[in-house]
C-alpha cells in the first residue's frame, strides 16, 4: 500500500533523516523548511547541473525548476530512495529537458556547432590547458548520459544502484555508460599526466 | 562465476570501488580479484587519478540566497493560483447544484400550490409547526467548534437561486443533501474557533433568505 510521506521514517543516516524531516514539512507548505532544504541541496545540484549541462547560464534556472517541483510534489515522495537521490533524479530530467529545448532553437544549433569546433581545436591544445580546462574538455567529449554517470560517481559519490534510480535506467546501463566514458577519458589522461608533470617540474625549478 | 566473467564484472565495478559505495560482498569480490589481476590494478590506479583530478577541479558555487529569492515569487504565484482554484471549485460546486435546487424548489412549490388549490385549504407554513417553534431559540445544542459539522438550513420559500448561492458562499459550505419536504438543506460547515455553536447558528439565521438553522442532519 502507498505510504504517505508523513508515515515515512529513515534509517539511512543523519543527513537523509534531516532531509526527510524537512521534506515532510515542505509537503505541508512550510516555507522555512523549504528554504533550509534549498540551502542544503543548492551546492550539490548546482555542481551536478553545471557539469551535466555545460551551460553555466542555465544552471540557476534548472536548479529552480527542480526545487519548484520539490515544493509542488513533496507529498508524493514515497521513500524508495534517499531524499537527495529523488531530488537529483528530478534535476537530471529537468537538465535533459532544458538541453532538448535548447537544441530545438535554430540559433542555438548554430552556436552548438561553433562550440563543437572550439572543442576540436581545444583537444589539440590540451597540453596547454589547466586542470579545469582538461576536465571541461574531457566532459565535453562524452555524451550527456555518460557525463551524468561520471559526475554522480566521482563528485557525488553515489552507488551505481542510486545512479540507476536517478537516471531511471537499469544498473547495467549505468555500468556500460561508465565503461564508455572511462575509455574516452582515459585517452586524455596520458596528455594530462605529461602536462601536470611538466607543470610540477616548472614549479620545482621556480622554487630552486 | 568463470574467471573471465569475474574479470569483466570487476572491471565494470571499479569506479564504485574507488568511490567506496560498493556493498560488502562486491567489495570483497573486487579485492580478491585485484590481488591476482594486473590489468584491473592498473585500471583502478587510473580511475583513482581521474577521481582525484575531478575532485580537485571542484566548481565554485555561489551563495544559495540569490537564486532562492528568484524562486520565491514563482512559489507565491503558484500558491495564489492554488487558492483561487480552490475557491473556484467551491463556486463551481454551488453553480452545478443550483439549477437542480431551483427545479426541485419550483416543483415543490408547484405541487404545494396544486394541493392547496385542490383541497381548498388556507396555505400552511412550509416549515412544520414543531420545527417552527424552535425558530431562533437560544436552546443549547451540541457544539462542534472548529470542526466540520452538518447544519440543517431552511430557506424562505420559494428560495431564490441567488439567495441560496449567497448563503453558501458566505458560510463557505457544501450542500450534503436536500431539500426535504420542509425545504431544508443539510450543509457542511466549519464553525469558526472564535464562535460557539449557538453563536454560529444565530449568525446563519441572520443571513438574508434563511428562515431557520439547527445543528445536525
Amino acid at each position: 500500500m502507498k505510504k504517505s510521506i508523513h508515515e515515512l521514517k529513515t534509517s539511512r543516516g543523519k543527513v537523509d533523516a534531516e532531509d526527510l524531516r524537512l521534506l515532510q514539512r515542505v509537503a505541508i507548505k512550510d516555507k522555512v523548511a523549504f528554504e533550509k532544504l534549498y540551502a542544503r541541496l543548492y551546492p550539490q545540484l548546482s555542481r551536478y547541473l553545471s557539469r551535466l549541462m555545460r551551460r553555466p547560464d542555465m544552471v540557476e534556472e534548472v536548479v529552480n525548476d527542480t526545487l519548484f517541483v520539490v515544493w509542488e510534489k513533496a507529498e508524493q515522495f514515497q521513500g524508495r530512495s534517499k531524499v537527495s537521490t529523488w531530488i537529483t533524479g528530478i534535476a537530471y530530467l529537468k537538465g535533459i529537458k532544458a538541453l532538448d529545448r535548447l537544441r530545438m532553437m535554430p540559433e542555438q544549433q548554430a552556436q552548438s556547432l561553433h562550440e563543437a569546433e572550439d572543442i576540436e581545436e581545444k583537444s589539440n591544445l590540451i597540453s596547454k590547458l589547466g586542470l579545469q580546462e582538461w576536465i571541461s574538455n574531457g566532459l565535453d567529449q562524452i555524451s550527456i548520459d555518460q557525463r551524468s554517470v561520471v559526475e554522480l560517481t566521482y563528485f557525488s559519490g553515489y552507488s551505481y544502484q542510486e545512479i540507476a534510480d536517478i537516471m531511471k535506467c537499469p544498473v547495467n546501463t549505468v555500468k556500460t555508460r561508465m565503461f564508455h566514458a572511462r575509455r574516452k577519458l582515459a585517452k586524455l589522461l596520458p596528455l594530462l599526466e605529461e602536462h601536470t608533470s611538466a607543470g610540477v617540474d616548472i614549479d620545482r625549478e621556480k622554487i630552486d | 562465476m568463470e574467471k573471465k566473467s569475474v574479470h569483466e564484472e570487476v572491471f565494470k565495478l571499479l569506479p564504485w570501488f574507488t568511490n567506496e559505495s560498493l556493498e560488502e560482498k562486491e567489495r570483497d569480490l573486487v579485492m580478491a580479484h585485484l590481488r591476482e589481476c594486473l590489468e584491473c590494478r592498473k585500471e583502478r590506479d587510473q580511475l583513482q587519478r581521474i577521481e582525484a583530478i575531478v575532485k580537485e577541479t571542484d566548481e565554485v558555487v555561489s551563495n544559495y540566497r540569490f537564486s532562492y529569492n528568484k524562486l520565491l515569487p514563482r512559489i507565491e504565484e503558484a500558491e495564489l493560483a492554488r487558492e483561487n482554484a480552490a475557491g473556484q471549485n467551491e463556486e463551481v460546486k454551488v453553480r452545478n447544484w443550483l439549477p437542480v435546487a431551483g427545479i426541485a424548489a419550483s416543483l415543490m412549490l408547484a405541487v404545494g400550490l396544486i394541493g392547496v388549490y385542490q383541497v381548498g385549504l388556507a396555505p400552511q407554513p412550509i416549515v412544520p409547526q414543531a420545527v417552527a417553534t424552535d425558530f431562533r431559540t437560544l436552546t443549547t445544542q451540541t457544539q462542534m467548534v472548529g470542526e466540520t459539522t452538518r447544519v440543517a438550513l431552511t430557506f424562505e420559500q420559494p428560495v431564490q437561486a441567488v439567495t441560496m448561492r449567497k448563503a453558501l458562499i458566505e458560510t463557505h459550505s457544501n450542500i450534503i443533501s436536500g431539500p426535504d419536504e420542509s425545504g431544508t438543506y443539510v450543509i457542511e460547515v466549519e464553525i469558526p474557533p472564535a464562535m460557539s455553536g449557538e453563536e454560529y447558528l444565530q449568525s446563519l439565521r441572520k443571513i438574508e433568505g434563511v428562515r431557520y438553522a439547527r445543528l445536525g442532519e
